[in-house]
């Protein structure tokens, strides 16, 4: 599993669409700065503020950025046509799946302490108060933990959608919706898994409209999604008719007559 | 002209993503208005169970139409103008002959024809919803139905820097895709910069975005005909004129059609 994981980094390097997530990963916290400029009364502190960063992460970008990487390289194993070189070394489709789940565990990690640094940098610009050395490792590790918890609740999304090139924008598509579906309000959204990964790092998210939100149920929601993830995996197969992806072979053109 | 936009409605049946975006029109309704029901109170009176009913269509055009739809809008203009180049067939439908503007009209149509059917069945699924759950009372179903057919036309004209910036990039589902998704958010983080006070000079800021003068715009026309206990004042001042909105939305519409047209010629030469 190792030697997958480190191959998986390897072939990471090539991948422009981790550009792509790290300037995603940077619009959270500037997003957030923009909302600290509405005049609401609200005061805003370094907590409060990364408060709103995790709400923007949770909600908006992480679940695109997690779907759409995750996408990307399980795919490119049949647009790039390796599969049947994997195949044959031989490493089972499932264990390849794993390290590349494991690879976007880690990614997500990376990812999020990015969007920390960033978050911090422009809070040194913005001098939100109560920014102290407790208090930023404190929502470091929240932030850190919420886009955890935004990868086990896509997990499902990922392992049906995302592992064939034919249905992978699809399943982007879904995961943005997916995630919108977090920015709503109300006691059933408790056991809404994106949400619920905001609730158990953070029970208070939904004070400021007005709702109480209880660690238990959000910490079962979680675990549930971690569950049908693990089921779906174990009953993966690689499915060759719907997999494959044929690439248009370039006529060479004769030269002369 | 009528035969291009057929022919595009015929591409478009193999496509499964459509009729998956299509059906989020019934299915955004369908989670509102359960989470409506979750919310409501015990009181029965004709005008809390009307406030229950706007609730829910306020929530689907804010959260489902202003939102939403510019993101599904880029989506389907990606697979529209992406499909003659996967597919090859740009040199056939231009020896026919059908102009370059011809077939962007064309395409530019069935746009408009998805986002005013969405828009249709996603006020009708809110009325359906609302009546099957008993979530309030359906009232005004005219207005309302008039009201979101114009906002589809709009919010689809408001959106086409959208499909410009697809053409002009020119790279893969996945850019296009993602253009659309910023665009959404960058309205997104536009509405969230309006707070309980706003300036004179910001007003104007905003309202010089072609979906936020068009979203402040239809929010001013239904505040006559809504419910509106919770309405601060100051949300009127946000409220761009009629002719303000139609000037934003025609220079956005001509600049980006010019656009279009000379980037696809290019594209396709």
């Amino acid at each position: 599993m190792i030697d997958i994981i480190k191959t998986e980094f390897l072939k990471l390097k090539r991948y422009s669409v981790i550009k792509a997530g790290i300037i995603m990963t940077m619009l959270s916290p500037l997003l957030s700065l923009f909302y600290s400029t509405a005049n609401s009364g609200q005061t805003w502190t370094f907590d409060y503020f990364m408060q709103q960063v995790m709400i923007s992460n949770c909600t908006l970008f992480f679940p695109i950025i997690i779907a759409l990487i995750a996408g990307y390289i399980i795919t490119r194993e049949y647009t790039d046509d390796t599969m049947k070189n994997i195949i044959t070394i031989p490493i089972p489709y499932r264990q390849l799946l794993s390290g590349k789940l494991l690879v976007l565990l880690l990614l997500t990690i990376y990812f999020s302490f990015i969007g920390c640094m960033i978050a911090f940098i422009i809070n040194m610009f913005a001098e939100f108060p109560g920014a102290h050395f407790g208090n930023i490792l404190n929502m470091f590790l929240r932030v850190t933990g919420a886009n955890i918890g935004v990868y086990v609740s896509i997990l499902p999304i990922i392992l049906l959608f995302c592992c064939s090139a034919n249905n992978f924008l699809g399943g982007v598509a879904l995961a943005f919706v997916y995630g919108y579906f977090g920015t709503f309000e109300g006691t059933l959204l408790n056991y809404y898994p994106i949400k619920a990964s905001m609730i158990l790092l953070d029970a208070n998210c939904g004070a400021e409209y007005g709702y109480t939100y209880h660690i238990f149920p959000a910490f079962i929601t979680i675990t549930l999604a971690l569950l049908i993830s693990l089921i779906i995996l174990a009953n993966k197969k690689k499915d060759p008719s719907t997999l494959s992806v044929v690439k248009k072979k370039k006529t060479v053109r004769k030269k002369g007559w | 002209m009528l035969d291009l936009v057929k022919c595009e409605f015929w591409k478009m049946k193999r496509k499964r993503l459509i009729y998956a975006l299509m059906s989020l029109s019934l299915f955004f309704p369908l989670i509102l208005a359960y989470m409506a029901k979750a919310g409501t109170g015990t009181d029965t009176t004709e005008h809390y169970l009307q406030t229950r009913f706007d609730y829910v269509y306020t929530m689907m055009l804010g959260y489902g139409l202003v939102f939403l739809l510019p993101c599904l809008i880029g989506i389907i203009a990606a697979i529209l103008f992406f499909i003659e180049r996967d597919c090859d067939t740009s040199k056939n439908l231009r020896t026919i002959p059908v102009t370059s503007t011809q077939l962007i009209i064309a395409k530019i149509s069935i746009l408009f024809i998805f986002s005013i059917a969405f828009c249709l069945i996603s006020t009708l699924s809110v009325a359906l919803f609302c009546k099957l759950f008993h979530v309030g009372m359906v009232y005004g179903m005219t207005y309302k139905i008039l009201m979101c057919l114009i906002f589809g036309a709009f919010i689809v004209a408001a959106s086409l820097p959208i499909v410009f910036l697809i053409i002009c990039f020119n790279k893969s589902f996945l850019l296009s895709i993602l253009l659309a998704f910023f665009y959404s958010i960058f309205n997104w983080g536009i509405l969230g910069t309006i707070g309980t006070s706003i300036s004179t000079a910001k007003i104007r800021f905003l309202n010089s975005f072609p979906v936020i003068c068009v979203m402040n715009w239809l929010s001013g026309s239904m505040m006559d005909h809504l419910q509106k206990d919770n309405l601060l004042p100051e949300a009127y001042l946000i409220v761009p004129t009629t002719s303000h909105t139609i000037f934003i939305v025609a220079i956005t519409v001509i600049l980006s059609l010019w656009l279009i047209i000379r980037f696809y010629k290019k594209w396709t030469r």
